[in-house]
């Protein structure tokens, strides 16, 4: 696709434990992310989706395969090489408390991206850019001299959008970026975050476990477990109809914010989820699926495409 | 008439900081009924864990229970001493944190540690101890209950961990299970299975008071349901009641909040502005600074709960105006 602003192929991330054992966490993932467009990846804890997300900005080092940002590779780049692709891909990380230097203004931890680039040429300069950034992600204007703990959590997240976007990059990891606070206040943001994208015309890799926040968010899905992709598509092709098992009993487990749905029967899990120490053969959701077979345990299931949704499993109908 | 297994009322719980008093807690009265799962609704720093502290008599200084009643099954909790609390706790009422690697020992098996609460209540035998932890382990779920016995909790996944908790508050069959946020350091597969094993619980007469900021959870489990802002009680109702007809702003603001996000409207609904710092004292409403419905007078006179129907009472100036007219 010519179109892809980001694209990776065969991702593998592996950490090495003693004894030669190793964490699979990423096992060889590929997906593109187009100019504009907003990619979830949902996944339980675990399954690789945080990995994923710091391989694609360049934040981390892949085993084996690729990231390429427009056409143009950034795996195995030298710091240096690296370092004007930092300024297009940026990442908001989850937890707003730990993220900001407490020591640092809000000047600071704002103006600092701006400052590590040589964007601005006078300090007046840095100021203005700052306080514009203050402004374009609602935060008061007379923050500038205040630390991070006298703001909220939700402030806290606007300050760490604030650094993403310093730079005007083209696309942002935004990692579990409001699992962290109240629903009023993660509107909020989720609201600052669409606004942003309409104006600076961004990109963005959602990473969340949340499903209602991953559907009202992305074009679209990348539903992962225990390293792999199970499915990928359109949003709502996804939500209307899960193809892949796995991500059926993610939607199952979605809850009704209806009390009198209570006793609707949901499909449940039993057991304990594999470990990506010693990930199952062939299809790694195979130990917890309903509906594995011999197939399954012997080999591993290709993305395939039915209609525009592409999954992972080998017993789809039609 | 149903047996309430806990009420309290007009609870005040206060922080003597430097600053001055912190009133954390405001004339807070719940009923919990034999057998009953009544839910605490409200965002961060509303006062949910406080009531859950102060209701288990683990609010530590400069934190205080300043006045008001908690009844256990008729039982004065507040005027008791230390050593008699501990005597309670665990065994008639216990609590479920919300992480469950915090709160677990490490360096002990499982098993140990759920033979441990045994021990300390009950003059049971070893031997005896231990099989009736095991059964409990696997009342909670827990497979392979013998192997997983002698497990340490870091070999245990986040939801098997959370079990063991809940094997630990309810194996002296506790008359009141309080779980702080329960499943919301869970996955949602696990979250679905946490649930349906609280539900399961309240068939032997335990009650539950489970606090969640989650609205889906306690859509699925709560038989009635506070709303907590800035430390009062706002609005309670039957479950059914409050998610068809939520009557104070704050609620109204919550529900629509999550079910924004469900629909497909573009823009989200939100609450602005953030939970009051309650170290300022405030005379009005405290919810004034952020209702959208507010009048002049809800800044300087605080609302009293009003009964609206037999099950459902609010803390609202604007709703009681609209009954009289």
């Amino acid at each position: 696709m010519s179109e892809a602003l980001l694209e990776a192929r065969d991702l593998v991330k592996e950490f090495p434990l003693r004894r030669k054992r190793r964490v699979h966490a990423v096992g060889g993932v590929s997906l593109s992310v187009r100019e504009g467009e907003t990619l979830a990846i949902v996944g339980e804890s675990g399954c690789g989706k945080s990995t994923l997300g710091r391989m694609l900005v360049g934040a981390l080092a892949p085993t084996s395969g690729e990231v390429r940002f427009r056409g143009q590779t950034i795996t195995g780049l030298k710091e240096r090489e690296l370092f004007q692709f930092r300024r297009q891909l940026q990442l908001v990380f989850q937890d707003p408390y730990a993220s900001l230097d407490p020591r640092m203004r809000v000047r600071e931890l704002i103006g600092e991206p701006l400052v590590a680039h040589k964007m601005c040429d006078s300090k007046d300069e840095l100021t203005l850019r700052v306080l514009s950034l203050v402004e374009a992600v609602g935060l008061p204007t007379d923050c500038l001299k205040r630390y991070p703990h006298e703001f909220s959590g939700g402030q806290r997240q606007r300050i760490g959008i604030a650094r993403a976007i310093a730079l005007d990059p083209s696309l942002i990891v935004c990692d579990e970026p409001v699992s962290a606070l109240d629903v009023s206040v993660q509107n909020q943001i989720l609201n600052l975050l669409a606004e942003l994208q309409e104006e600076w015309g961004l990109a963005y890799v959602f990473i969340s476990h949340d499903l209602s926040v991953v559907r009202h968010v992305s074009d679209r899905i990348c539903v992962m477990f225990l390293g792999k992709v199970m499915e990928v598509g359109p949003t709502e092709e996804v939500f209307g109809e899960a193809r892949h098992p796995y991500t059926q009993l993610l939607l199952d487990s979605m809850l009704p914010l209806d009390p009198r749905m209570r006793d609707r029967k949901r499909r449940t899990l039993e057991g304990e989820p594999p470990s990506p120490v010693d990930p199952p053969s062939g299809c790694v959701f195979r130990t917890r699926c309903p509906y594995a077979t011999k197939l399954c345990a012997n080999e591993e299931p290709s993305l395939r495409l039915k209609g525009n949704v592409k999954v992972a499993c080998h017993h789809l109908n039609g | 008439m149903i047996h309430n297994t806990l009420e309290v009322s007009n609870l005040n719980t206060s922080f003597f900081t430097e600053q001055g008093e912190v009133k954390v807690l405001r004339d807070v009265s719940i009923v919990v009924g034999e057998g009953q799962v009544v839910g605490i609704v409200g965002e961060s720093g509303c006062g949910k864990s406080m009531l859950a502290r102060s209701i288990m008599g683990l609010v530590r200084k400069p934190g205080k229970i300043t006045s008001g009643s908690i009844l256990l099954d008729g039982k004065e909790l507040t005027t008791l001493s230390k050593k008699e609390l501990c005597a309670i706790r665990g065994k008639e009422m216990s609590m479920v944190f919300q992480e469950p690697m915090t709160s677990l020992n490490p360096t002990m098996r499982i098993g140990k540690q759920v033979q441990e609460v045994i021990a300390i209540h009950d003059d049971l035998g070893k031997q005896e101890a231990r099989l009736r932890a095991l059964e409990i382990l696997s009342t909670v779920g827990i497979p392979e209950v013998e192997a997983r016995y002698n497990a340490y909790p870091h070999e245990l996944s986040g939801g098997m961990r959370q079990r063991v908790m809940i094997a630990m508050a309810m194996v002296l069959h506790p008359r009141l299970l309080i779980a702080d946020e329960p499943t919301t350091a869970l996955d949602a597969t696990v979250e679905t299975q946490i649930i349906d094993l609280l539900k399961r619980l309240t068939n032997v007469g335990t009650s539950v008071l489970i606090i969640s900021h989650n609205l889906g959870v306690i859509a699925q489990v709560a038989d009635f349901l506070y709303v907590l802002y800035a430390g009062r009680v706002v609005e309670w109702a039957d479950v059914y009641e409050l998610f068809d007809n939520p009557l104070h702003p704050y609620t109204q603001g919550l529900l629509d909040a999550v079910s924004s996000l469900r629909s497909q409207s573009k823009s989200l609904k939100t609450i602005r502005g953030t939970v009051p710092n309650l170290a300022e004292p405030y005379e009005g409403c405290s919810f004034t600074p952020r209702c959208d419905k507010c009048a002049l007078w809800c800044a300087t006179k605080a609302p009293e709960l009003a009964i609206v129907s037999p099950n459902h009472e609010v803390s609202c100036h604007m709703v009681e105006r609209d009954d009289d007219l």
